[in-house]
Parts: structure tokens; sequence; C-alpha cells
């Protein structure tokens, strides 16, 4: 009767956590590096936002803990005059460096920069730091996701059987038309033979929709398939169930779906989060525009435990060096 | 498949279009009884994702692990008590009904949230209720895999329009649920307990957003995800409006809505063009609420039907 | 048990219904006061007063919606205690509200089922064999799948008496049942009560209309301020004694008017069209003419147009067709502030929608339409001393209660919030009028007020448009009256040739030479 006992003493657990459940932030010893997060979705969506969560967190564990980084965040912000009230609240609270994880928080941070001009901001996807209009307080940062799409399309065309490979994103928009027309280009410069198949789904967080768009394209002889965003997670399920192959971006969605996934694009935010910081000590609060790419290790591939041929590693190797050496340029 | 014949493209979409329509049904029909008995369940949404999260906690083996039905049983339980609070703050405390609904909303989008972060660290996933095929019926041409090759959640929900119907039309209960929306002094003049008829429907109606909650992962998605009914629920309380409070036209409302969905998707896989130009996507995606809108104007005398008493607290000899 | 002490339902009969010392509080009032009332099967008793007088309240003691604070309730001498209308229904008393409590979207039989304690299952079957039983006993003909929506006031009135009967109605208690019925439904009605009386049933009929009363009750009780002035037979009774017992104060019942030799024509409808809510034609066409010192009554049922009438000329809704003219010059094309400028007054029917702000004072009530004029502003501020002058001065000239202009008019009652509407209507010196329903719902005090008024305002030569469903009234003021039935003038005729039971068949669509 063991094996009872323990959903008992979780649902016990889960009593007791909603008891307790009063959110006490640690502090700091002397003076930490304080940085602050704005993330349009949770910060376990297995995508954009857990991407430069994960990230600073693997930073704060290099710089030696939260006595060192102390790390704030505010997820699941789509409502973007909310958004903009927590932001100006990390600012108020003295926070050294504010990360708004959105396109649509732009003009809240520069709203507020020139107010709080010993803070450092940071905004994206975006290029714009508002130098020349006289701010020096703002970083842009973009992630050049057509490079790991470009990667994740060549081993797609190698795996699919039928020809007639999927991709989804929530909206055509930004940093998901970079990684599908990546994705679409590195399917073709394979299999040219190969048909691409894109859907929207016309939201960030209707995941309903997105298995829905998923089987969809399953019906429609999609073997293989690739998207972007929180709003497929449904999506990867559905392709789990039927059989098929996934390709991920933006975080490693390897270990969640290990028999499906068989690469991620992932957006390895720590070297400019360590710069940003870097800078920051050393008195320079913005005006650079970073671009996340696989020259400079802001993504990287990332393989799941999905048994692929030599083949299919090597051509993945080899479009990355290409790409990273300018042999393949994918324009956007 | 090379080919994909229309009638392959139509059967697809249909069949999906019942799987979409699953949780539209729960929470609609649920809110069916709740407005008929006068009670205006802006909530749904939060119940929703409240029976969304604890179901899929129970039902998953990176959660309780009790199986999915009972994952579906606490879903309803959850839904159900979420009914109750709404009840006691709108019938009971004569709160105003929509602010009341917001805040269960903004009650159930926080707490699964947290919950979910909390207990189960950000995943769930589960094997899901599989596909039935009905014998017989399901090798019928283009019906058989649209209607009877379902799982079974969608079965529940296509059979719980005739059985609302049927509660609603032909028990006591149903009619006192109809009387107490429209006019509530009447019913209580002839004896009817307006508060008890009016907790009943509420907490049914809270059971069935539970209920639809429970059927997004466990009989669609496989999987939570923090805000994943995506304003699902405030579509369902328009669907109750659309349908003029009928569960057969709000069955008609789900399946036009989902189908509509589910065709634009078609439209964007066979890159369909108009006048040789790609339909921009933006605007396919607007055609489900277009469509709806379009309806709702055609068919604003169901207004006829519209409960008198929705978002009146009842006090005898008011 | 013999049969004698049986109802034709089968019920057992009331001999005796008494309420002894009935005592009701509510904050800051005494609705009733130590009321005695009795009422024996076989008797119509009239429970008459005043708005306000405590009858309803009384009333509501028996049926089950309040309890009594002291006092005693006893069928055929044993007391019992009524908590809920559904024990009052139990007991086989039967409430028939003023407002009607029926579910519009159920059908007949719904309606009836809806108070059967059956099991989990409708039965809808034996309900309707039940309720066409009680529909054949009493001569109630009734269409038991017709819904309650689609029916006319005076079937819905049917309805509810068979609904009492429904679960025996041993006590029938009506609540101003006539107010909204037409001459011919009231006739109906007054039969059924009639022959329910030689059946067996305890009948109380509340009412304020004193010629009522006098047709059809045995008894007559009348109440003031909360307490019983009196309970008398009902023989011999003049209706002034009974309306000086109601008020507690003389009343002309029977108004002077002045002959008068009527001056130009002030107000003129041509051709005139309107659409109803619905978007269907509520006026085909139809003429009218007022002229200066005359007052044209328009007879119609409610609903037959005379509502969207009243709303066109008053600028609330447009026409479809045709033209209005005030003293000569056409004001379709004019907006409501313009008309009101040319000379228009109206006096709308639904005071609380159309007529006066709840939330308001009565001296921001009465300068509605005026605050923009140069002698009630100082600059952009309103001259709240010149306003105050004003309202005092309507309040006294109107005797408007309480005496205060800054009480808000939403916890004035029914007759002073019409007092407010027409102090501020009148105040202006219209050239015409357009009055709605004037009396609807107020009671007698006030209703002499009212009507003397336009009367007055008629000697002054305004044109004054009279429309409404008492036929009494319109005899009483008219001098010319118009019937209107589904949107067309039927006839007009002179107030000296007019007779009311041939106008209420005209009014009720049924043809012939008045």
């Amino acid at each position: 009767m063991t094996n009872y006992s323990a959903p008992g003493l979780r649902a016990l657990g889960f009593l007791f956590m909603f008891a307790v459940l009063s959110s006490a932030v640690a502090v700091g010893a002397q003076d930490p590096i304080r940085v602050a997060i704005v993330a349009p979705s949770s910060i376990r969506d297995l995508s954009w936002s857990q991407s430069i969560h994960s990230s600073l967190k693997a930073l704060q564990e290099e710089m030696g803990g939260e006595s060192v980084l102390h790390i704030a965040y505010s997820e699941a912000m789509s409502s973007v005059s909310a958004a903009s009230e927590t932001l100006r609240g990390y600012a108020e609270d003295g926070f050294d460096i504010i990360i708004a994880h959105g396109t649509q928080y732009g003009t809240s941070i520069f709203d507020m920069a020139h107010e709080f001009p010993n803070t450092s901001f940071a905004w994206g996807t975006a290029t714009d730091t508002g130098s020349d209009r006289g701010i020096n307080n703002v970083y842009a940062y973009q992630a050049a996701a057509e490079e790991g799409g470009y990667v994740n399309g060549v081993m797609a065309a190698l795996l699919t059987e039928t020809n007639v490979i999927g991709a989804i994103g929530p909206i055509p928009a930004g940093d998901v038309r970079l990684y599908i027309s990546g994705f679409t280009r590195g399917v073709k410069s394979t299999n040219p033979d190969a048909e691409v198949l894109v859907v929207y789904v016309g939201s960030f967080s209707d995941i309903a929709a997105g298995t829905t768009n998923g089987r969809t394209l399953l019906a429609a002889g999609a073997d293989v398939l690739t998207g972007t965003s929180q709003v497929v997670v449904g999506a990867i399920e559905a392709v789990r169930s039927a059989g098929g192959y996934w390709f991920s971006t933006q975080s490693d969605q390897g270990n969640v779906w290990p028999g499906t996934v068989v690469s991620s694009q992932v957006y390895n935010w720590v070297p400019m989060l360590r710069d940003i910081i870097e800078r920051f000590q050393d008195g320079q609060y913005g005006g650079i525009a970073y671009k996340l790419t696989l020259a400079n290790d802001g993504l990287r591939i990332a393989f799941g435990t999905v048994d692929i041929s030599p083949q299919m590693l090597m051509a993945a190797g080899q479009a990355v060096e290409d790409i990273i050496d300018g042999t393949v340029v994918i324009s956007s | 498949m090379d080919e994909r014949t229309l009638l392959d493209v139509l059967v697809a979409a249909s069949a999906l279009t019942m799987a979409s329509a699953m949780p539209f049904l729960y929470s609609a029909l649920g809110e069916v009884f709740s407005q008929l008995s006068g009670v205006f369940n802006l909530g749904v949404e939060g119940i929703m994702l409240m029976g969304a999260f604890v179901s899929i906690y129970f039902a998953s083996d990176m959660g309780l692990d009790a199986g999915l039905l009972v994952g579906v049983l606490a879903g309803i339980v959850t839904g159900a008590l979420l009914g109750l609070v709404m009840a006691f703050v709108s019938v009971t405390m004569h709160a105003d009904q929509g602010i009341s609904g917001i805040g269960i909303t903004l009650v159930g989008r926080g707490l699964s949230t947290t919950l979910f972060i909390l207990l189960a660290d950000g995943v769930l996933l589960v094997e899901s209720f599989q596909p039935i095929r009905i014998p017989l019926l399901s090798d019928l041409p283009v019906l058989g895999e649209i209607l009877f090759n379902q799982n079974i959640m969608v079965y529940g929900a296509l059979l719980l329009v005739p059985l609302t119907a049927w509660l609603l039309r032909r028990t006591t209960w149903g009619l006192q649920i109809r009387a107490v929306g429209q006019n509530p002094a009447a019913a209580d003049a002839m004896g009817v307990d307006v508060v008890r008829v009016r907790y009943s429907a509420v907490i049914l109606g809270g059971a069935m957003a539970g209920l639809a909650g429970a059927s997004m992962p466990l009989a669609l998605t496989n999987v939570f995800q923090v805000n994943m009914t995506a304003g699902l629920g405030f579509i369902a309380v328009a669907m109750v409006y659309f349908g003029g409070w009928s569960p057969w036209r709000v069955m008609v409302g789900s399946l036009l809505f989902s189908a509509a969905y589910n065709l634009q998707i078609w439209v964007q896989v066979l890159d369909v063009k108009l006048f040789g130009e790609t339909i921009p996507v933006n605007i396919l995606l607007m055609m489900p609420y277009v469509l709806a809108i379009i309806v709702l104007v055609f068919a604003r005398d169901m207004q006829r039907f519209r409960p008198q008493a929705m978002n009146r607290p009842f006090r005898r000899g008011d | 048990m013999n049969a004698a002490n049986l109802l034709p339902s089968g019920h057992r009969r009331i001999e005796l219904t008494e309420m002894i010392g009935i005592t009701k509080r509510f904050p800051g009032v005494v609705a009733n006061d130590r009321v005695n009332f009795d009422v024996r099967a076989g008797e119509i008793h009239a429970l008459l007063g005043e708005n306000g007088a405590g009858k309803s309240t009384l009333m509501h003691q028996l049926g089950g919606l309040y309890v009594p604070d002291e006092g005693e309730i006893r069928l055929d001498s044993q007391p019992v205690d009524i908590r809920t209308p559904s024990e009052a229904l139990r007991l086989g008393i039967g409430m028939i509200h003023q407002h009607f409590m029926l579910v519009p979207t159920l059908s007949v039989t719904e309606n009836i089922a809806l108070s059967r304690q059956g099991g989990p299952l409708l039965d809808l079957n034996s309900v309707r064999d039940e309720l066409m039983a009680v529909s054949e006993t009493y001569n109630l003909e009734i269409n038991p799948d017709g819904f309650v929506w689609q029916m006319s006031l005076g079937e819905m009135k049917r309805l509810e008496i068979i609904k009492a009967l429904f679960h025996g109605g041993s006590i029938v208690i009506l609540d101003e049942p006539t107010a909204v019925l037409t001459p011919r439904e009231v006739e109906d009605l007054f039969q059924t009560l009639a022959l329910m009386r030689s059946r067996g049933h305890s009948l109380i009929f509340i009412t304020h209309k004193l010629n009522e009363v006098q047709i059809i009750s045995d008894r007559i009780t009348v109440m003031r301020d909360g307490s019983v002035v009196d309970t008398l037979p009902n023989d011999d009774i003049d209706q002034s004694t009974l309306a000086h017992m109601m008020v507690g104060r003389e009343l002309r019942l029977n108004l002077e008017k002045a002959t008068l030799d009527a001056g130009d024509e002030k107000l003129r409808v041509r051709n005139l069209s309107v659409q109803n809510d619905y978007d269907l034609p509520a006026l085909r066409g139809i003429n009218l003419s007022v002229r200066a010192g005359e007052i044209l009554g328009i007879a119609a049922v409610s609903g037959n147009g005379q509502n969207e009438l009243a709303e066109c000329i008053a600028g609330l809704r447009p026409a479809t067709g045709g033209e209005v003219y005030l003293n000569g010059e056409s004001i379709l094309d004019k907006s409501i502030g313009d008309r009101l400028q040319a000379g228009l007054s109206y006096i709308p029917e639904e005071r609380t929608v159309h007529g006066t702000i709840g939330t308001f004072t009565v001296a921001e009530n009465v300068i509605l339409q005026k605050h923009g004029t140069s002698r009630y502003r100082s600059g952009p501020f309103m001259n709240f001393g010149a306003i105050g002058e004003f309202t005092e001065d309507l309040i006294s000239w109107f005797n408007i209660l309480p005496r205060r202009k800054e009480a808000l008019v939403k916890n004035l009652s029914g007759g002073n919030a019409q007092r407010v509407m027409v102090a501020r209507e009148l105040s202006h010196e219209p050239v015409a009028m357009v009055v709605e329903r004037p009396t609807h719902g107020v009671d007698v005090g006030a209703t002499e007020f009212i009507r003397e008024l336009m009367l007055q305002k008629r000697e002054d030569g305004v044109a004054i448009l009279l429309i409404s469903e008492d036929l009494d009234e319109i005899m009483a003021l008219a001098d010319r009256i118009a019937v209107i039935y589904e949107g067309s003038v039927v006839d007009v005729v002179d107030r000296k040739d007019a007779i009311a039971d041939k106008l209420g068949l005209l009014m009720a669509g049924g043809v012939g030479q008045v």
C-alpha cells in the first residue's frame, strides 16, 4: 500500500505549501548587483521567457550566488500597461539592471529611462538603444533566430519521409518570422522537394489552439515539425502522440520530450548578461545593440536523445560552420 | 499525402472541430444553467484554468498520478467549489455579478499559475484519453471519422447537449431554473426556493466549467501551461448569448466558431490564394470572431430569451 | 365533511379569515398600526386607501411576503403562522399582485406547474388537464400552450386567477387588479369575481378607485396612514364620503369645467407615421388637431401607438412620415430643446425614465430645462439663489411634500414625484402640452390636483393632448375624444356626444358608431 501513500503525502504538501504561501524574498549581504526581469509569459514557458531567466540563473551560479547577483522577476505580464507599472516599480526600488523581455515594452522603457539615469535598461527583441536621441542607459538585444532555424531546417529535411514539414508560430512577427524563414531556407537548401507548411496560431497562450494547429499539420501529411514560443507545447505533444519529430527553439525542450525533440536552438543570454553587468560595474549603462549568434555563442544547438544518423549530425555541423564563417548568409 | 482532396480536408477539419469545440461545449452549457437562473458568471475563465491545473495535477505521473478519471473528477470538484464561491458572493451577499466573476477569474489565473510553479515546477504532461472507435458507426464514410473516432470527453460534451436540453425542459428543477432567472419574485410566490435553485445552477455551471478546464489537458493538449485557457472562458460566455440560452443553439455556435478556426488553419496550410494573393494571416485569424459578430447582429432578437433577472440579486419583498 | 364545506376544486373553504391587531414597522415608518381586518367565504371585501395607506403591506402579511411584528392571523379561528408565499399558497391563500407574477418565457402550463411540488420529472400533461378543469369551472378561457409573453394583459390577469384557483384559492387577494385592464376586461374580471363569490371563495379587492368599490364589493374597509378608518357594508355610501374617509379632507370629485370657445389651432398632426421599438409600424398616418383652450383626449388601450405618438411629438422618437406643426410651424426637424423653446411641454408616462432624475434633488429636477437661461445662471455657473427661490415657489404652489428643495426625487412618493414633473412642465407657460396618463398610479389627492391644474391651463388657452387609458379621466377632462386602435384614428367625437361603453368597445377594436 506504500505506493498509495505517496500521492496522499503530496496532497498534504499541496495544502501545506498553499497555507504557508507568503513570498519572502531573500536579500543578499553586501551590495549585490540587483537585476530584474519583466517577462511576457511564464518563466517556465519552455521557450522565450524561460531562456532569459535560466540564463540569468546560470550566470548567478557562475558569479557566486545570491549574495553577488540578486534576481527578481515578474512573469506573465501580458498587459503592457501592467508591465509598465512593474518596470517603474523596479526602477523606483533601485534595481541596477532592468530587463524588459518583450518588444511591446519598448515605449515604457524609453518613457522612464531619463528619469532613472543610474539604472541600466535592456529590452528585446529590438535594435534601438535610443542613443541617437541622447539616451545612454538603454541596451537593445535580439537573437539571430534564423541561424539555428536554418540548422534545424537542414536536419528536418534529412529526417522527413513524407517530404512534408510543418512549422508553427504564434503570430507572424519579429523573432517568429526570423526563425521560420531560416528554418524554411535550411529545408530548401537540403531537400528542395520538401514542402514546408507554415501556420500561425494567433495567440501566445492558447495551447489548445496550438494542439489543433499541430494536429492539422499532421493530418496534412507532415511527419517532422517545428515551432516557436510557448504556444507550441500542445503541438509537440500532438507530434509525440503521432510518433513524429520536433525541432525546438529558444529553450532546450529535449529533456521534456526526449524521444520527440531532435534538437533545440537554445538562446544563451549568459555572455550578453555578463557583459551588461561588467559594463554596469564600470559605469556604462547602455548604448549597445546585442545580437545572439552562433558565432558569439549566443545561440547553441542542443541535441536531444533521439537517435540521429551520422549524416544528419555532419550536415548540422557543416551548417553551423558555414553560418559562422559566412559561407551561408541567411538574409532576413 | 501529396494529393489533399477537398473531402479529405473537410473531414480532417470537421474531426478536429469536434475536439476544439469540446471545452466550449462544457463551459458554455454550464453557463447556460447559471445565466438562466439569473447569475451571469464571468468567472468561467478562471474556473476553467483551475480545473485544468487541478485535473492534470491529479492525473499526471508528474503530479499525484491518480489516473485520468480521478483527474476529471478533481476538475469537476474544483469547479463546483469555485461555483459555490460565486453563488455565495452573488446570491447570498448580493454582490455585483460581473465584478464577482472577474474576481474569480483573477483568482483562478493567479492561483493556477502559483500552484503550477510551486507544485509541478512548471512542467506537467499526461497521456490523455485516447480516441475510441465506435464499432460500425466509425466505419461510416465521412461521418465515421468526424463523429465516431473521438475520445470519451468529446463524446461526453456532445451527449451533454441533449441532456442539458432535457434537464431544462423536462424536469421540475429545469423549470425552476428558467423561472428564477426571469421572474424570481413570481417563482418565490409559487413556492420555489429561489436561493437554492440559483445555488444549484451556479454550482453545476462551475462544475461544468471545471470539467471544461479538465478536458483541455486531459483530452486535447496533454499538457498544462500558464494561462492556457487564453480567454476561451469569455468566449464561452459570449457563446451563451449567441445561442440565445438554448443548449442546441449553443452547440451550433460552438461548432461554428471552432469550424471557422479550423478552416482558416487549412487555408494557411494549403496557402489558398484570393485574387492571386496569399490571404494575410491576421485577416484569417480574425475570421471566427468576425463570424461571431455577424451572427450576433443577426441573432439580436434572441434577446427576447434573455433572463430578465440576470445580474439582479433577489430579495423577497423588493 | 359535507359538500357545502368544499370549493368546486375540492379544497376546503375557509369560512372566516381574521387579521387581528396587526402591526408592521419598517425603518422609520409604521406601515400597519394595530389593524383588524376580516373576510368571509362568499364575500368580496374591498380594501380602499390612497397610495402608502398600508393596504398592500397588510395583504402581503396574509400572503406570506412579510411577517407581522405584532398581531395574529386566524383561519376559521385557528391561529396560523405564514412565513413564506408558499406556505400561504398551501393554506389556500392566493395573492394576485399588481405587477404580474408570471414568467414571460414560460408557457401557461409551465407557469402553473412551477408551483406544484411534484417529483423531479415534470408531468405537464396532468398539469394541463387540471388547469383546463379550473378554466372550465370558472369560465376562464385560456390557451394552455400559449406563452405568457404573447398574451394580452387581460389574459395574463386571467392566468393569475387560474393560478390562485389551481391551489384551491380559498382566499384570493387582488391588488389593484384593474390598473392595466381595458374597460371590457374589467367587466370580464368582475364577472369572474362574482362567480367566485358565489362558489364560496373569500375575495379581497385592493383598490383606490371609488367606483369599482361600489360596483363589486360587499363590504369596504378604508385605510389611511397605516390604520383602518372604518369598515362598512356597501350600501348607500356615497363616493364623496368614501373619498373623505380615504383622504381625510374634502375632495371635489366632480370637476367644474368652464365652457370655453376653442381658439386657433395650436398643435396639428398630419399623416404621421411612426415605428415602435421593434421597427414595426406603430402609427399609420394619423391626423389630429388641437386648438387653444381645448383638451383633446386620446383614448386607447396601451400598445396601440399612443405612446409613440407622444414620444414623436416630444422629439424622443423619429417620424417615418408626415408632419407635426406647433403654432403652424413644422417641428419634426427641431431638437427637443428647440421644441421646448417653441412652447411645447411634455409630461411622459414613465416618470422615472423620462420625467425626472431620481438621484437629483427637487431643485435640480425643476431647473433641468432652464439651467441655461440667463435668469438661473451667472456666467457659466448655476445661480443657486435664483434657482432656490424658484423651486420654493413651485413647492408651495404645487404642494410638494416634503417641503424641502434638497430632497432627492427618488425618495418622494409617486404622487409627489408626479407633482415635481408637472410643476416643472407647467412653470414655463407652454403653448401646447402632451400629457400621458397623468394620474396613473397617483393617489386621489394628487389626481384631483393634477386634473384641476390641467383645466386651469386649458382656461389659460393652452392646447392639451391628453393620452389616457382611464376613460373616466378622459370623459371628465376632454372636449373632444379621439379613439386610436392599432395605430389609426378610429373615430373623433365631441365629449357631449360620447358614451363611455361605446368608446370602450372602439378602444378594444370593436366596430360601430359612437
